[in-house]
């Protein structure tokens, strides 16, 4: 069976673009870094080596019983918008586009899982949930994992934990991410504020932009900074927490915009709309923001005629990756910006105030 | 301060010293002298296995024997090569690991194979206590959000018991 996919097929081989309803947790990631006892780490692997690894999950994973439908992909088999398109859709950290020849990727049609074979290491793992069951989640996760490693035997030592190629991965070799939607706190400026007074030990933030406090689309990332010393509990106790507090935040301060209402808020609401509908070019950074106060418009009843669930998709697809897949891989860096400023003006005509 | 000497089968080399090779056996020190070109140095460098030593142009650094990573690698965040690195870079491995802000630098998590599940009900208690805060804080329609979502979650366990 050939592996090598096309760009439309690559969309039909991954998990459908979940629908969520999401207002303010809109989803979470859990990952996993492993490398494997009997191997160096991939930068001092040789390709044969690589190749060996890739060939030996395909084979555990085919026959896995928590993986429904797996799929092993070559990186030599994507061209560079595709892994820039699985990068999108998974909500992957890590560049991408650079696997080339001994990498690859695990992905399950039905699953919101992502493999990535020997890009640092040897193995991530990830799942991406949408219903704030982070134990569900970990608990999947950690049965792909020891699936796996009751065949490749992974390097752990009593001292590091599991021993990855950033040593400051090692211990639990675990990173949870959690994305939260806090537009209300970021227009009022309350975000910094409250983000310090509910800080705790081990977790930080950071954002879908360039810079850790871009906050882009008012999202706002809780992931923890360590992973040894600290055990998967206290790490998922300790998210799960911090984002309850951060929901708690946002909730108060929308209710009291609904029962005060500010005009500095409005106003940037009825920008944003009105960008979104007229426009003729709009760069995914300034769609991401507008959306985001569309989304705290309709929470506040300022504007009405999308749901939640429609904005979160538009969220998703008005991104590069997922654009290009949309209007096809050659179509220019211009002609992006007024394709997505045709398709949101198309699809949220029906927003009013 | 002790004397290195040179090794035996140097005694008739004239050639200039360069290199000063100390080995720790135990509480002892034992120092030699050498020249650059000297064959039994290069032995030694080959043979180490517990530490690695790179020799280049008179100066030596540690390298991982296995896979040729050398310290700079980790102060560059470059990354280790394979778990030997862990071995025989442990100290500056420790040292980066503490500037990210972990207390405990060991590991205190699950093992392989450990199969580590949790159970939504820990959600439970979490909830409980963040809602007695929030009472405490006399933000009352955010209590009755939480309970809201404690409701949910007590419905939803009960289903997957069933």
């Amino acid at each position: 069976m050939s592996n090598k996919l096309d760009t439309k097929s690559l969309e039909r081989n991954l998990p459908e673009a979940v629908p969520f309803d999401n207002d303010i947790w809109l989803l979470s990631t859990l990952k996993f870094y492993r490398n494997f006892k009997r191997y160096s780490f991939p930068d001092k692997l040789s390709l044969e080596y690589r190749q060996q690894i890739i060939e030996i999950l395909e084979n555990l994973t085919l026959t896995s019983a928590n993986i429904d439908n797996p799929r092993v992909i070559r990186a030599r088999d994507l061209d560079v918008h595709q892994k820039g398109f699985i990068a999108e859709h998974y909500y992957w950290d890590e560049i991408l586009q650079n696997a080339y020849r001994g990498e690859g990727f695990i992905i399950d049609k039905s699953l919101p899982f992502l493999g990535v074979i020997n890009l640092h290491d040897h193995l991530n793992l990830q799942i991406t949930e949408y219903e704030e069951e982070l134990e569900k989640a970990w608990n999947k996760l950690v049965a792909i994992e020891s699936e796996i490693g009751h065949s490749l035997e992974y390097a752990f030592s009593p001292r590091f934990g599991f021993m990855t190629a950033n040593p400051e991965k090692c211990g639990t070799g675990f990173v949870g991410r959690l994305f939260l939607q806090l537009p209300a706190l970021q227009h009022t400026g309350m975000l910094s504020k409250v983000l310090i007074e509910n800080s705790c030990e081990y977790i930080a933030t950071s954002s879908l932009g360039k810079k850790h406090d871009d906050y882009l689309g008012s999202i706002v990332i809780l992931y923890n900074n360590v992973t040894i010393g600290v055990t998967e509990e206290e790490i998922l106790s300790k998210l799960h927490r911090l984002a309850t507090k951060m929901m708690v935040a946002e909730k108060a301060v929308r209710t009291s915009l609904v029962n005060q209402p500010n005009l500095a808020i409005e106003n940037k609401v009825l920008r944003a709309l009105g960008m979104l509908k007229y426009s003729k070019q709009i760069s995914s950074s300034e769609a991401f923001d507008a959306l985001g106060l569309i989304k705290l418009g309709l929470a506040l009843k300022l504007i009405s005629g999308k749901s939640c669930r429609e904005i979160n998709e538009l969220m998703m697809i008005s991104r590069k990756s997922h654009l290009h897949n949309l209007y096809g891989w050659d179509v220019s860096h211009e002609d992006l910006l007024v394709k997505r400023a045709d398709l949101l003006s198309k699809r949220l005509g029906a927003l009013d105030h | 301060m002790f004397e290195a000497e040179k090794p035996l089968d140097c005694t008739n080399c004239h050639k200039a010293v360069e290199v000063y090779y100390t080995v720790i056996e135990g509480s002892r020190l034992v120092r030699s002298k050498m020249c650059a070109a000297c064959p039994l140095l290069q032995k030694k460098l080959r043979c180490e296995e517990h530490i690695g030593l790179r020799y280049e142009g008179g100066n030596t650094e540690l390298s991982c024997p296995n896979c040729g990573t050398v310290a700079e690698d980790i102060v560059t965040r470059k990354g280790l090569g394979c778990s030997k690195c862990y071995q025989i870079f442990d100290d500056k491995i420790i040292e980066l690991i503490s500037t990210s802000g972990s207390c405990l630098l060991e590991h205190v998590g699950r093992k392989p194979e450990e199969r580590l599940l949790f159970s939504p009900a820990l959600r439970l208690v979490q909830l409980n206590e963040i809602l007695e805060e929030t009472l405490d804080n006399e933000n009352f329609e955010q209590a009755a959000w939480i309970r809201d979502q404690i409701i949910k979650l007590k419905a939803s366990l009960i289903n997957d018991g069933d």
